[in-house]
């Protein structure tokens, strides 16, 4: 999980230069990434997923796609915070 | 205008008149054929050039065919005094080239409105995850569609569709949509031409894109349906730098092409 929590951070980190307004990080696990408390708008979620899918899948030489009908259904988003998205890669990692 | 022949045989005579050609026209003849039988469509015969007016609400959108630039001034200097409505115009051309027909427009009052560059993505790499159904768009669906454009797009200079063309494209199955308690909240309009996409419009309710997936799910929707295509394309502001860098980010680059857009406001 650290590891993971450590790629998505790393890909934040890069993602927030382009931004006008960063992602604030300081909160770390409970930092909010996307939903509605964030700032962040669908077009930058766009690139931030697939940067972090990319970034993950070049870790664990597995394909990965987050947003899928699961992610869809579920009751809260598994992308409102780093560490529930964290969590979320976790799940999906083990199954596969 | 009774007949799409009467633009075709402008063409040809405009054609004869020199042996430069300028033109903003890439309609095809289903889509004119349509504006024609909806009355919207008016064609004016200059000296060395012709002009389309096609009737929007409040102003018209112009299409120029001239074989030479002194014959476009002139034809363009004989339609302004002969209408009275507000104007505006693409003129598309290539990034670095000395944009004759730009010049033209502003000499006569033009003013350039926006700018579009025009981004391609060769065959894109699609992941297998398994996504919501697609959901088509359907006809009841037109209305609210063609609203969330007015809302979010300069109908003056980026050619929002009516309602008839977005029924057209609900028909061959362009538009795919997302909904929350029945109501449309997102969709993405992809046009298919062979191996060719173009990306037409990709729009989330405001009240929802930041804290909906509802636009991501659409966008892997979208490529996963035309994963054979070869290249896919889209147009976008010049002053919209955040999506132009996220387009960038997801393999697209500008190809070189340019849509300028120029407005006479009466």
């Amino acid at each position: 999980m650290d590891k993971i929590l450590g790629l998505i951070t790393k890909e934040i980190h890069g993602f927030n230069k382009t931004l006008d307004t960063p992602i604030n990080l300081d909160k770390g696990k409970e930092s909010v990434l996307f939903g509605r408390d964030s700032n962040l708008q669908s077009i930058d979620f766009v690139s931030l997923i697939a940067s972090i899918e990319q970034a993950v899948s070049d870790e664990y030489g597995k394909e990965l796609s987050l947003v899928d009908a699961r992610a869809m259904s579920q009751k809260n988003s598994p992308f409102r915070t780093v560490g529930s998205l964290a969590e979320y890669i976790n799940e999906i990692l083990k199954e596969d | 205008m009774e007949d799409i022949s009467e633009i075709k045989e402008a063409i040809t005579w405009v054609k004869e008149c020199g042996d430069e050609w300028y033109t903003n026209y890439y309609i095809s003849d289903i889509v004119a054929k349509q504006w024609i039988k909806n009355g919207q469509l008016k064609i004016l015969i200059g000296e060395n050039a012709a002009f389309l007016l096609r009737q929007k609400q409040s102003f018209s959108l112009l299409y120029y065919f001239a074989a030479s630039d002194e014959g476009l001034f002139a034809g363009m200097r004989a339609l302004i005094n002969e209408t009275t409505e507000t104007l505006s115009v693409d003129v598309l051309h290539k990034n670095d080239d000395d944009n004759k027909v730009g010049k033209i427009f502003r000499n006569i009052g033009f003013d350039k409105r926006i700018k579009l560059y025009r981004m391609r993505k060769g065959k894109s790499s699609i992941s297998k995850a398994k996504l919501p159904k697609v959901c088509y768009a359907k006809r009841d669906d037109a209305e609210i569609i063609e609203t969330m454009l007015s809302n979010e797009f300069d109908e003056l200079c980026e050619q929002i569709p009516d309602i008839d063309e977005i029924k057209s494209a609900i028909d061959n199955r362009q538009i795919i949509i997302l909904e929350d308690d029945n109501r449309v909240i997102s969709f993405f309009w992809a046009e298919r031409t062979g191996k060719t996409v173009l990306w037409r419009y990709w729009l989330t309710d405001p009240k929802y894109r930041s804290s909906s997936l509802a636009g991501l799910v659409l966008l892997r929707q979208v490529m996963a349906l035309h994963e054979d295509a070869m290249q896919t394309f889209l147009w976008v502001r010049e002053d919209n730098e955040k999506v132009i860098k996220a387009h960038e980010k997801n393999g697209f680059t500008k190809d070189g092409l340019v849509d300028d857009v120029y407005c006479l406001i009466r």
